[in-house]
């Protein structure tokens, strides 16, 4: 038996241990784990934290109660978000299907999607104070226009023959919207709600480092006080949250639309 | 089609006059004195162009986003085609890219000003922290995904190795890496600014912030006027830029 396996397996090129790329990226993350940590006792806790001191900072920031802040600021991010989406998604698909309506307002969602927002803080706060609603409108102006620009994008490229199609067979122009343009445009705007995602959390941290509350607060704080184990633990657990959210819309889209792959490619 | 470009054109500027108009009449009224009207902020802005150093704030933003922008791309490119060439790169750092993409990196700035100081070098370090990952991901990507028959065509006309790189590879590559270099102006220019605004008072942040403080509001929306029409100015030239560069692509495209 074995004879006969033997040459068999020697043929095949031989499989090293080195391919797997777990293999690899433990050996490489492994070694830069080590470096940091080398780097961190070299350059003393002034500089950086060692590994094991922002496993303690972590312990520590749960039993500060910082979650609850971390909650408070997920709030406005949520309500910010939920605003961008319930006004991105309209007029986003309005403009990738009128003509007029893109000629209107598209040159502002176009300007204001690429320039830079962080420059209208100063005028939000005078207008909206620091508080829930300076925060608020942080994270819906950061997040409003990716989900507007995708929607668009996805409601202008709703196939032709589609359309055609429906509208030979007679089909009402509400149901022609509800059952051919929002099921192929859904896919972009889901995509432009994981970017709306991400940039919302830099709206939120922003708005926040800003006026020094919250979770932006804190860090804050622990930045000018150098307590660097509590903040990159807090900055580990921000970019944790962060890549989640992003994480949790690409799985709602994968359960409630099994077609969007399909639109996609 | 030329109905439709002038129709287009008439609805934009229709659009613009309206929203200065509509401005104008919020902003004249004393209770919205947050927000003076547009026949207050231009000549505003005017004078912040003449005499106002408006223009030596902007060109120290550009300065700090051009040194940004040229230590991203010099980094950026190697780290990219690292990852596109080398299995071991793209299993190892490609996680890593994802992660740090994920991470809003405005979080650092509390603790940036002591491994780079608060001035001109923390701010283009923000710079490449907004910038660099673009670069990386347009580059491997690029390299990564020439197409096929590309390929097949360099091969069957005898091409090898770094032949077929001068050839083929990296031509179709410039194009992702252009795409991705225009993305990084807009980025970019987002980094400065709030480098500019929060890491310390300096440029284009600092004129928008002694404005703000002295609650001078025509020139605190003269200034934020300004910053986001550069942004968007530079980001179309960088289009422009892009495009021209690679105007070649479309010449001999029959498809």
């Amino acid at each position: 038996m074995t004879t006969v396996v033997e040459p068999a397996k020697a043929a095949k090129p031989r499989r090293r241990a080195t391919d797997n790329k777990w293999v690899q990226r433990a050996i490489v993350w492994g070694a830069l784990l080590v470096i940091y940590e080398l780097l961190a006792i070299a350059l003393g806790d002034f500089y950086l934290a060692t590994i094991e001191d922002i496993v303690g900072g972590f312990i520590q920031v749960v039993e500060d109660g910082r979650l609850k802040t971390v909650g408070e600021s997920l709030e406005h991010l949520l309500v910010g978000f939920a605003l961008a989406a319930a006004v991105g998604i309209p007029t986003g698909v309005a403009m990738g299907r009128s003509f007029i309506v893109d000629s209107v307002v598209g040159m502002y969602v176009r300007g204001l999607f690429v320039t830079s927002l962080a420059a209208l803080l100063p005028l939000l706060i005078i207008l909206f104070g620091v508080g829930f609603k300076f925060q608020v409108a942080v994270v819906f102006l950061f997040s409003v226009f990716f989900v507007i620009v995708n929607a668009a994008a996805g409601a202008r490229d709703v196939p032709r023959n589609l359309i055609r199609t429906g509208e030979a067979f007679c089909v009402s122009p509400l149901r022609r919207f509800t059952s051919i343009v929002l099921p192929s445009s859904l896919p972009y705007i889901v995509v432009g709600l994981r970017l709306a995602i991400a940039n919302a959390y830099t709206g939120m941290v922003l708005a926040e480092l800003w006026v020094g509350v919250g979770t932006g607060g804190i860090l804050k704080n622990m930045g000018q006080n150098r307590d660097l184990p509590k903040f990159f633990a807090m900055v580990v657990l921000i970019t944790a949250l962060a890549a989640f959210s992003s994480h949790l819309i690409r799985v709602l889209e994968r359960r409630l639309m099994p077609w969007a792959d399909e639109v996609r490619a | 089609m030329t109905a439709q470009r002038r129709n287009a054109f008439l609805l934009r500027a229709g659009s613009l006059l309206a929203f200065l108009a509509i401005w104008q009449w919020y902003g004249s009224d004393p209770i919205h004195f947050a927000t003076p009207p547009p026949t207050d902020v231009f000549p505003a802005l005017w004078e912040g162009l003449t005499e106002g150093g408006l223009l030596k704030s902007t060109a120290g933003t550009l300065l700090t986003l051009s040194v940004g922008l040229v230590i991203s791309i010099f980094f950026g490119l190697i780290i990219g085609f690292a990852v596109a060439l080398f299995p071991w790169a793209r299993n190892t750092i490609d996680p890593l890219i994802d992660a740090a993409y994920a991470m809003p990196v405005t979080m650092l700035i509390p603790v940036i000003g002591v491994y780079t100081g608060l001035d001109f070098r923390g701010r283009v370090f923000i710079v490449i922290t907004y910038v660099l990952l673009v670069i990386v991901i347009s580059t491997s990507t690029g390299v990564r995904d020439v197409p096929r028959d590309l390929l097949e065509t360099g091969r069957a006309f005898g091409l090898r190795g770094r032949e077929l790189w001068r050839a083929v590879i990296l031509p179709s590559a410039m194009a992702h890496i252009a795409s991705g270099i225009s993305t990084g102006v807009a980025r970019g220019i987002r980094g400065a600014i709030t480098a500019e605004l929060l890491l310390i008072a300096a440029d284009l942040g600092a004129y928008i912030l002694d404005a703000q403080a002295r609650l001078l509001t025509d020139q605190l929306l003269a200034g934020i006027l300004w910053t986001l029409l550069l942004g968007y100015v530079l980001y179309a030239a960088a289009l422009w830029l892009e495009r021209r560069l690679l105007r070649w692509r479309t010449l001999g495209d029959l498809s």
